[in-house]
């Protein structure tokens, strides 16, 4: 009976028709365990809404360890048969997610992806992958989870960030009065079941289930207990072995583990803990099962699922993760060694690097007895996994086992090999040092050997960690021997490693050359389908415009390199952090903002790749004085000193000297600026000494200036102010170029502070008017000015915004309902916004507002679309 | 979640009708602080009505900026503050 769900069932109606119509939509179901989410999407699909969309159903298991793509692999009898056909030959994941795609695309459907709190990363990825196109089906996609169960990390935050345009279906719990209807004619106390159940559906049955006028049980599990201590004992077994084996359970298998017959499995279903699903038996709700579960003794629970592996390990199409669940709850160490690894190469193949990462973990934990090379060979298919999925602290102690492993056996080339991988463990934590040590080491072991791949892999090791260091030369040099060993041995994921890593030091010699290698390393990449290569390339071709300051051309290859991160679901952290520096050169600070905010609030634990968004919120903070400036400025300076790169502690120490500068504090601002020049110096790197001169040039300390120094610091620090400022609106930098004019004539003053005004940086802004003020120029106002002030006709904040939703072609009452005005306040400011342009209409309104753009833009620049 | 202080310039005065509008305008500015995890707590206002001083939770300034465009409402400089009062030393 589904009470109180009239308006819900409407709702996704509502949606479906939308969908079905065109552009297809997305929508979350969330709700407790128990609140009635597959009992209101069963209703749904099974009305006659759902008719003609063909509804298509997966769901996600409980396991620790699910199986990858488990609710795609569910619905692939009915979703088609190029998604079949992927799946049966274990096609990599962009296949089946582009086969999906094609389905969908080709039919109008209702698919339901239920219980994603337990998903594994492959069926995440596959959701984010599909919303994000769904408007190009004319599918309604609905997602049913927990939402009291996902804590701030969980995975799934990530997928519900990137749909916004989702519709949130919350279930709420029922009331006193639904109670008392699903109570019906019970001898039960209804506000006693409303009041101990809270409302919730499941539970609230569950109590009326058992409970009489004598009393209501106090828990969800008590009342499950109490309903299968009714059941006879063979009875009670099936529902035991049920509970072991899972949510969902196919006859055969339950007949196979505990002999179950169409007595027992009938007295279950009897006493409501069991249902019919189709073909398979169902526990009417997850508790339940966990109620169950959880009475049995632990020697009880093991030899279940002792028996429940040798049942299913000899039946056609069982998944290797739910083999290897077994094999490990019931000790089975032999087992867990046969199904674990393979379960874990199957999850990476379909990119669920977590699931393969866990399987690893699960056969390592058994693998104590182990053959020297096969524990050897797990460690390291481990390591690369937990590099993959961000857990380098995990990988290195792997590594080190596996390189002591191939030491005592002599392996001197493979324990060589685990040095050079050991170093991006290293590097991905800031511990630069360490992974120099580590790369010694393998040379050392690699010298007396004749020439081989692994030493083409250190000399890729050695190419990438000197261009890390800044050290140009030897990173060139370096490539230039990994490529030719690469070359001569055919080793690819090398040349392609090797060329980058050339491109990237010689770019700032030589700015072209080194891009074009870069280019190259990226056709390499791509030729040989190694997409994280081609995302590496794309990264560094944006961080090398980056830092020669071409932001528009930066932008471009980090869009690049997002797109490419988002196709395959990688971490896009690294080069949105940069793409929210660019846009803070550019003017773009909501923008930027917003960007650094987002990466920063999906950070694990700190790593390399976040930097520079700390370092866009310190920089953006200290330019509006704004709080929080140090906070930011001192996780980038740690971040910075940890790796102790150049690159990265000069950009920091920069922004910590205008922080300080900023705030009134010459002595900090001089320290900051020095503390690292004489790196940047050595490294004769144009903007970062520039920048940090002209810190010290601007605090009063004299400075040298060598003629390196990129053009715009040069100019300002020659006191050549306009011809700074016009270097700088080259490069599209409007608060660069505000600085310059600041130091000008009285003319150029005002220009700044209305540059300043207009990006909103008031310590900037400030400062130039109290210099035009001292100065004695009239006209000049005390304060900032406000934004009526600035209007170009007048309008105030509400007026302008009101004319703004006008414009996005609103009615009264829309605009009253978005601004939570009322329609008499609206029509008010509307008049109000007609008598200051000169207008008497909307639509004349509009085309005033369209003619000139600046009327509708505030501030800021208007947001990317 | 830091607390912060937030100054706020209305150099035409503020006005909060003490009528069903009003009430609107304080719902949608709480609606709208909700969406980006912003908390108003309260505000001091001067005698002009010109100056407003108003102590938020929010995750970082740059919310504080967000939500303040969304309500129509300016920012003069925003100030991460914490509690101190007169009494902190008796017993």
């Amino acid at each position: 009976m589904l009470l109180e769900r009239h308006d819900t069932l409407y709702q996704l109606s509502q949606l479906l028709a939308q969908a079905l119509a065109g552009p297809g939509r997305v929508a979350f179901v969330g709700g407790e365990a128990g609140i009635g989410k597959t009992s209101l999407l069963r209703a749904f699909t099974q009305s006659a809404a759902c008719a003609g969309a063909r509804p298509l159903w997966g769901a996600c298991d409980p396991l620790h360890t699910p199986r990858p793509l488990g609710p795609l692999h569910d619905m692939a009898t009915d979703i088609g048969a190029g998604v079949r056909a992927a799946l049966a030959r274990d096609a990599g994941r962009i296949e089946i997610f582009a086969a999906v795609l094609d389905a969908l695309e080709h039919d109008a459907r209702c698919v339901v992806f239920e219980d994603l709190h337990w998903a594994d990363e492959a069926t995440l990825d596959l959701l984010a992958y599909l919303g994000r196109r769904i408007e190009r089906t004319r599918t309604l996609l609905l997602v049913s989870y927990r939402d009291d169960e996902l804590g701030a990390a969980h995975p799934l935050r990530r997928v519900l960030g990137a749909l916004p345009g989702a519709a949130r279906i919350g279930l709420a719990p029922l009331s006193p009065e639904a109670v008392r209807e699903l109570a019906g004619t019970h001898a039960i106390d209804a506000a006693a079941v409303h009041r101990v159940s809270g409302g919730n559906p499941f539970f609230a049955t569950e109590l009326l289930a058992v409970g009489d006028a004598a009393g209501v049980p106090p828990t969800v599990r008590d009342a499950v207990l109490a309903r299968a201590a009714r059941l006879p004992p063979p009875a009670l077994a099936v529902l035991e072995a049920a509970a072991v084996l899972g949510l969902r359970i196919a006859p055969a298998v339950l007949t196979a583990v505990v002999g179950a017959d169409a007595t027992t499995i009938e007295q279950c279903l009897g006493a409501g803990i069991l249902r019919e699903a189709g073909v398979t038996l169902e526990f009417r709700h997850e508790l339940a099962r966990q109620a169950v579960l959880g009475s049995l003794s632990a020697m009880r629970r093991q030899a279940l699922h002792r028996r429940a592996l040798e049942a299913l390990r000899v039946m056609p199409g069982i998944d290797l993760a739910r083999l290897a669940h077994h094999a490990e709850a019931a000790q089975d160490r032999e087992a867990v060694l046969a199904f674990a690894p393979v379960a874990a190469r199957q999850a990476a193949t379909v990119g669920a690097r977590r699931e393969a990462q866990a399987q690893y973990a699960r056969a390592l934990r058994f693998a104590g007895a182990l053959p020297a090379p096969e524990l050897a060979d797990l460690l390291e298919a481990f390591a690369l996994e937990c590099l993959a999925v961000g857990a380098a602290r995990a990988g290195i102690v792997a590594r080190q086992r596996a390189i002591d492993l191939r030491q005592q056996l002599g392996q001197v080339a493979k324990q060589a090999e685990n040095l050079c991988r050991l170093t991006n463990l290293l590097v991905d934590i800031g511990r630069n040092a360490d992974a120099d040590a580590a790369l010694h080491l393998a040379f050392d072991l690699l010298r007396p050997l004749p020439p081989c791949r692994e030493l083409a892999h250190a000399w890729r090791t050695q190419a990438h960690l000197s261009m890390l260091r800044s050290d140009e030369q030897e990173a060139i040099h370096a490539s230039e021997q990994a490529i030719a060993l690469a070359e001569r041995f055919g080793d690819v994921e090398t040349l392609a490693s090797a060329l980058n890593s050339q491109g990237t030091a010689l770019a700032l010699l030589d700015f072209e050359a080194g891009c074009a290698l870069l280019e190259r390393s990226r056709l390499v990449a791509r030729a040989a389908g190694r997409e994280s290569q081609v995302f590496s390339a794309d990264i560094n071709l944006g961080e090398v415009a980056a830092e020669l300051h071409q932001f528009a051309r930066a932008i471009r290859h980090l869009d690049d390199a997002i797109a490419v991160a988002n196709e395959l679901q990688m971490d896009p952290s690294f080069p949105q952090s940069l793409l929210a520096m660019c846009w803070l050169y550019l003017g773009r600070w909501n923008d930027a903002g917003e960007l650094a905010n987002q990466v920063l609030a999906n950070a694990l634990e700190p790593r390399v790749g976040y930097l520079k968004s700390h370092l866009a919120l310190g920089r953006l903070r200290a330019r509006r004085g704004d709080a929080g400036v140090w906070g930011a400025l001192d996780e980038a300076l740690d971040l910075a000193l940890g790796s102790g790169m150049m690159q990265l502690l000069a950009p920091v120490r920069a922004a910590r000297a205008e922080a300080a500068w900023l705030q009134g504090d010459r002595q900090r601002c001089i320290d900051e600026a020095r503390a690292d020049l004489a790196r940047a110096v050595a490294h004769r790197h144009p903007w970062f000494v520039g920048e940090l001169s002209w810190w010290l040039w601007r605090a009063g300390v004299a400075v040298e200036r060598p003629d390196y120094v990129a053009l715009p610091y040069a100019l300002q620090i020659a006191s050549r102010w306009r011809d700074a400022a016009a270097a700088w609106c080259d490069l599209a930098c409007p608060y660069e170029e505000a600085r310059a004019l600041a130091d000008g004539d009285v003319d150029a003053q005002r220009e700044a502070l209305s540059i300043f005004e207009r990006l909103g940086a008031r310590p900037a802004a400030e400062a130039v008017r109290q210099h035009l003020h001292q100065a004695g120029v009239r006209g000049v106002a005390r304060g900032p000015r406000n934004a009526t002030r600035e209007h170009p006709f007048g309008l105030t904040t509400r007026e302008h915004q009101v004319l703004q939703l006008l414009c996005e072609g609103l009615r009264n009452a829309e605009i009253a309902q978005r601004l939570c005005r009322s329609v008499r306040t609206i029509d008010h400011h509307l008049a109000a916004v007609f008598t200051k342009l000169g207008v008497d209409s909307r639509v004349a309104a509009v085309q005033v507002a369209q003619r000139a753009p600046q009327v509708t833009q505030s501030g800021q620049a208007p947001a990317p679309k | 979640m830091p607390r912060y202080l937030i100054e706020r310039n209305f150099p035409d005065g503020l006005s909060i009708p003490m009528n069903d509008d009003g009430r609107k305008a304080m719902a949608g500015v709480v609606a709208n602080n909700a969406e980006y995890g912003v908390t108003w707590l309260h505000s001091y206002v001067s005698p002009d009505r010109k100056n407003s001083f108003c102590i938020y939770d929010a995750p970082t300034p740059e919310a504080i900026r967000k939500v303040a465009d969304r309500n129509g409402l300016p920012v003069s400089r925003i100030t991460e503050v914490s509690v101190l009062d007169p009494y902190f030393y008796q017993p």
